[in-house]
């Protein structure tokens, strides 16, 4: 089975979104220190402005469900293998 | 204090906390875990009291834990805690423990204000060392929302409720920080799962201390709390912008007030978003918002007085929490 995973880049930094696993909690979006995510109609979380974010990692450490990824370079998150 | 990136590689090479639980969203208990958990060099084993944490993460045949987890009951985490730390100890006197191990023991407010604040005290009395995590979401959530001695003055519970004769709970919820700091354990802590650095940086003081550790975490509840699911971090930082929680920590007997809020924001702005405190904005409860504003205008100056130390400015929590405020 494909799982989706919606990927934003910026360079060599990537931020990798897990559809699945997101229950739209918001915790991503409020701990966001650029102001990066937001949630969608369908209450799942999107890089609106990825253009802004500093790769810092607070979203993927702050997200109870582990369905974000912020990582160097095209790997394979162990998170979302 | 490592950077998020160094804490986001630390918990690739070892996932503690994992995403197989059932917390609903919003839930704040996840949030708080996986923080301090992560936060932690040495190896840690986990004792967990009954509540929502547990139920919801250890689903048979499946468990969110990736480390060492104890369950026994409701009201023992603390006992349990102290028996384990024992003989690790008397283990590793004799060498057969070769490396440092943490022990951090989670229970809700009713496991921890109620039903295991004696196995609590013992455990802090004698002095063992490890770290109890209370994460506070002010009722018995996992039974349905029945009041503690955690839940604030006036709000709604399934066993408080609103009428025509009764608005909430009608007595005010103990000071659990307060009563921990009067064992004279080395570190209490006050924290909130809005405000992500002050949390980690205080989960890592209170492992580093050589004795018992406490820190009692203000943890959202949409269910309970009523209110929507994706307001959770804004709702916990209204609490602390407020004053109604706020975020200090007793270090070696010294009152250190980690936070000052510049304004301090009107304690309805804490009650309006929770649907526990509805009834309160309806017209004849205007009494019952005056004491509430009160207390926590007394209770804010009193711990004021009592710190001394006050935080450096600005916050170091600085630009993450910036964004919505
Ligand atoms: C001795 C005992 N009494 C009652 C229960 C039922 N019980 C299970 S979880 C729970 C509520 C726990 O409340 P709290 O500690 O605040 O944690 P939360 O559910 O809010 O996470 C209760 C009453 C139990 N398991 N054991
Ligand atoms: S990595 Fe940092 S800046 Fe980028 S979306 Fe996540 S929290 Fe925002
Ligand atoms: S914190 Fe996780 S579950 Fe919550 S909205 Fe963000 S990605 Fe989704
Ligand atoms: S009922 Fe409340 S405390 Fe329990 S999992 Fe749901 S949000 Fe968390
Ligand atoms: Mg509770």
């Amino acid at each position: 089975m494909e799982i989706a995973v919606n990927r934003y880049e910026q360079g060599n930094f990537f931020l990798a979104i897990e559809p699945r696993r997101c229950k739209g909690c918001g915790v991503c979006v409020q701990s966001c220190p650029q102001g990066v995510l937001a949630l969608n109609g369908e209450g799942k979380v999107e890089a609106k402005e990825i253009a802004r974010c500093v790769f810092c990692g607070i979203c993927e450490q702050r997200c109870p469900d582990f369905a974000i990824s912020v990582y160097k370079e095209r790997i394979i998150q162990p998170s979302l293998v | 204090m490592p950077n998020t990136k160094e804490l986001a590689r630390h918990e690739e090479v070892q996932k503690r906390f994992t995403g197989a639980h059932a917390l609903c969203a919003g839930c704040g208990i996840p949030v708080c875990v996986r923080t301090i958990l992560n936060v932690i060099e040495e190896p840690v084993v986990a004792i967990n009291a009954t509540g929502c944490l547990e139920v919801a993460t250890t689903r048979y045949p499946t468990t969110a834990w990736n480390i060492p987890w104890i369950h026994v009951a409701f009201e023992n985490a603390a006992a349990v805690a102290s028996g384990v730390e024992t003989a690790y100890r008397v283990l590793r006197r004799r060498g057969r423990i070769p490396k440092e191990i943490r022990f951090v023991a989670f229970g809700g407010d009713g496991g921890t204000y109620d039903i295991g604040l004696q196995a609590l005290s013992g455990a802090l009395e004698r002095g063992h060392r490890f770290l109890y995590v209370c994460y506070d979401n002010e009722a018995y959530m996992n039974t349905g929302n029945q009041r503690s001695g955690a839940t604030p003055f006036a709000a709604q519970t399934s066993t408080a409720p609103v009428g025509e004769k009764s608005f909430g709970k009608p007595q005010r919820r103990k000071d659990l920080t307060e009563i921990v700091a009067a064992h004279h354990v080395p570190y209490v802590a006050q924290a909130s799962i809005s405000d992500w650095y002050d949390l980690a940086v205080k989960a890592r003081k209170a492992v580093s201390v050589d004795g018992p550790a406490f820190l009692n975490v203000l943890s959202t509840c949409p269910r309970g709390w009523g209110h929507p699911t994706d307001q959770s971090i804004k709702i916990a930082r209204l609490g602390v912008e407020t004053c109604y929680w706020p975020l200090y920590e007793v270090s070696e007997g010294r009152w250190c007030l980690n936070y000052i809020p510049e304004e301090k924001l009107p304690i309805t702005e804490w009650l309006r978003p929770q649907r526990r405190f509805a009834h309160l904005f309806e017209s004849g409860h205007e009494a019952l918002l005056a004491q509430i504003q009160r207390q926590v205008d007394e209770d804010w100056e009193k711990l004021v007085r009592r710190c001394e130390d006050l935080p450096p400015s600005p916050f170091p929590g600085g630009a993450m929490e910036e964004v919505w405020r």
